[in-house]
């Protein structure tokens, strides 16, 4: 995907260049086609496979990834002027963690969002889409960290004026550390 | 008089408000359980009234176009270009494959969280 984009952008900046710069550069080609080139025939493959590659990550998510709805791991996500609470149901023993998440990597996850006063989102940019938190409601959303790693996560809905700084980091572990460093019994750098 | 401007950007206020009945229809329908039982072709309540929705969107958006290009022809003796009947011919036409390409999901996506 970053190759990809360089390779765009390297493509786009090089034209321009080359039609300010280089004498008589792009002469033959009518105006008409320039535009019909580059703002039809060039973004529309472009954004035609973006989409349908985002269609079939979140398809496989809501199905492909498990067989059965028990191996789908659920942890809560609850959003408050200006920090992230998450806790994990499903695991005895768990406390609650302020703005770092833990989840097992290769194993999907079901984000239930929730909010103790305005509304916020819930956002992990390399993990896949983002869930608004609205109060009173339970927002529902699927990631899947596929390596171990830390993953950087934010608000993407403007709180107050302590939003900017409403950021949580994602911790994913392997299968057989993450009940352990939940729970706190595993000690993690 | 309605403002050219206008009229250049509204195949795609049809398409905006299309867009927002999908939306909100859709996260009614998963909220209130729409997409759970199966009335025919296996298909959901919630999953039919989104197509229709989606149908009646493009319909309004082929509407528009024809009522644009209508009016075009009745005018195009009264103004001095018809640079922007154009551009209102494009950006109807424009609409009417963001559509087809961005609502095509109600037919085979997954609607709600399982």
């Amino acid at each position: 995907m970053l190759w990809g984009s360089f390779a765009l952008f390297t493509l786009v900046l090089g034209l321009f260049l080359a039609a300010v710069l280089v004498p008589r550069f792009g002469r033959g080609v009518s105006q008409t086609r320039w535009i019909i080139l580059g703002g039809l025939v060039l973004p529309l493959p472009v954004l035609t496979g973006l989409t349908f590659y985002a269609f079939a990550e979140g398809e496989f998510l809501l199905k492909g990834a498990v067989s059965e709805a028990d191996e789908v791991l659920e942890i809560r996500a609850t959003g408050r002027m200006w920090q992230w609470q998450f806790s994990y149901p499903s695991v005895s023993g768990s406390p609650v963690h302020t703005d770092l998440l833990h989840i097992p990597a290769g194993r999907t996850v079901e984000i239930i969002a929730e909010s103790e006063d305005v509304i916020h989102s819930f956002w992990v940019p390399r993990l896949g889409g983002k869930i608004d938190a609205v109060p009173g409601h339970s927002n529902r959303l699927r990631i899947r960290a596929d390596q171990p790693g830390r993953y950087g996560g934010i608000c993407s809905e403007y709180c107050g004026t302590g939003h900017a700084g409403m950021q949580f980091e994602v911790q994913a572990h392997r299968q057989e550390d993450f009940r352990e460093v939940v729970t706190g019994g595993f000690r993690h750098d | 008089m309605r403002h050219p401007l206008l009229l250049v950007i509204l195949a795609f206020v049809v398409w905006s408000g299309t867009f927002l009945l999908v939306y909100a229809t859709q996260a009614t329908g998963c909220s209130v359980g729409w997409h759970n039982d199966e009335i025919a072709f296996w298909r959901s309540p919630l999953r039919f009234i989104l197509i229709v929705l989606v149908i009646i969107g493009l319909v309004a958006i082929v509407g528009t176009l024809a009522w644009l290009r209508r009016r075009n022809t009745l005018t195009a003796a009264l103004e001095t270009s018809t640079f922007l009947d154009d551009v209102k011919t494009y950006v109807a036409i424009g609409a009417i494959f963001s559509s087809a390409f961005c609502f095509a999901g109600v037919f085979w996506l997954t609607l709600c969280p399982l």
